[in-house]
């Protein structure tokens, strides 16, 4: 039993060691390859024709898109190996939800996409971790709008026993019914998706998943196709 | 013009920063290692050191905690470059002395923020 034990610290440390040299020595470059780009983009290094400033803008943006691959990669390492812990304090979810709003607004205006928050007027205050659940519902808001071609996307939160639901609504494509199951799976992605804009590698619900596992609460989903989804979250106050 | 010190062993990493400092207000001068690094400033004084967390020579904890025991070099600021997720090296950082950090990879934006928040205080 000791051995086991002993053996099972030796693997999550060098599991640990591993997380951290990947994360560093992907990052970095990447890091590097960024910076180049914004002195060639800026015109530091030179005058630029739109043609080459457009071609650098292709390159940013598949840097960026790599950048959120790693990060979900080491997110996922991190929980699957303990390391993330939610630091539990009142918060108050309107805020979170004010918040990931903002920061989700330009991606829906550009879609032409109304983000509709019809929240009560107080406070509510549920007990979990304010960067943690800002990750949550930037997941499943930003999800909801990439999946949506025209309508709104509505957040609803209700008072419901010991929890607060959260409710994320979009009039987008729908998961057809054969996939509902397996959305929360790692790497599942809806190939047959009309967005090939797509930023991750079908981590982001795994991690939304198990982040509201780990806040003691849990999340559903229910859908339509081509009617639009729902997701709810339920998480303890 | 602000002279920075850039503590880093990464030559592609140093190249991209003093690019752009240097086309901003900033005269740069280079060490690969703490070694380089204190015969410099045995020469000059910069006004900021940007030093690295993992270096050959010497790790960017232990040199910073020479910088500030010595009374001719402590009263340079010293931006450590952390990296991004540990919060253990942030907080040996702030242990060891320094003014300042900044989470490995960067933007060369944010880097220039830093820099100007750390000297304003300064």
């Amino acid at each position: 039993m000791k051995k086991s034990q002993s053996k099972k610290e030796e693997n999550d440390l060098s599991k640990t060691d591993f997380i951290y040299v990947v994360s560093h020595e992907l990052r970095s470059p990447l890091a590097t390859v960024k910076n180049a780009i914004e002195i060639l983009s800026d015109g530091m290094a030179g005058e630029i024709t739109d043609t080459q400033k457009h071609l650098l803008g292709i390159a940013n943006k598949n840097i960026n898109r790599l950048n959120f691959i790693i990060e979900d990669i080491l997110d996922i390492s991190r929980i699957d190996s303990g390391q993330i812990r939610i630091e539990f304090a009142p918060v108050d979810i309107k805020e979170v939800i004010s918040d990931v709003v903002i920061s989700l607004e330009r991606d829906a205006n550009e879609k032409g996409i109304d983000i509709i928050k019809s929240l009560p007027e107080k406070i509510i205050k549920v007990n979990g971790d304010f960067q943690r659940l800002i990750q949550i519902f930037t997941n499943i808001v930003g999800n909801a709008i990439k999946f949506t071609g025209k309508g709104s996307v509505t957040i609803t939160a209700t008072e419901e026993k010991e929890y607060i639901k959260v409710s994320i609504k979009d009039t987008g494509a729908g998961i057809p019914p054969e996939n509902i199951d397996k959305i929360f799976d790692k790497f599942f992605q809806i190939r047959e998706s009309t967005s090939l804009s797509s930023k991750g590698v079908g981590l982001g619900l795994t991690i939304t998943k198990k982040l509201v596992t780990m806040h003691n609460g849990k999340i559903e989903v229910e859908s339509e196709l081509n009617k639009g989804s729902t997701f709810n979250v339920f998480l303890p106050i | 013009m602000k002279k920075v010190l850039i503590v880093d062993d990464d030559k592609d990493l140093i190249e991209t920063v003093t690019f752009y400092l240097t086309y901003g207000e900033y005269s740069v001068r280079i060490a690969e290692n703490c070694a380089q690094m204190f015969k410099i400033l045995k020469e000059e004084k910069p006004d900021i050191i940007l030093l690295d967390i993992m270096l050959p020579d010497m790790d960017g904890i232990t040199a910073c905690k020479h910088l500030k025991t010595d009374p001719d070099l402590l009263s340079i600021p010293v931006m450590m470059v952390t990296a991004k997720g540990k919060r253990e090296d942030i907080e040996s950082a702030i242990k060891a002395g320094a003014d300042g950090y900044i989470p490995k990879p960067f933007s060369l934006s944010r880097l220039v923020e830093r820099i100007e928040e750390i000297l304003a205080h300064h």
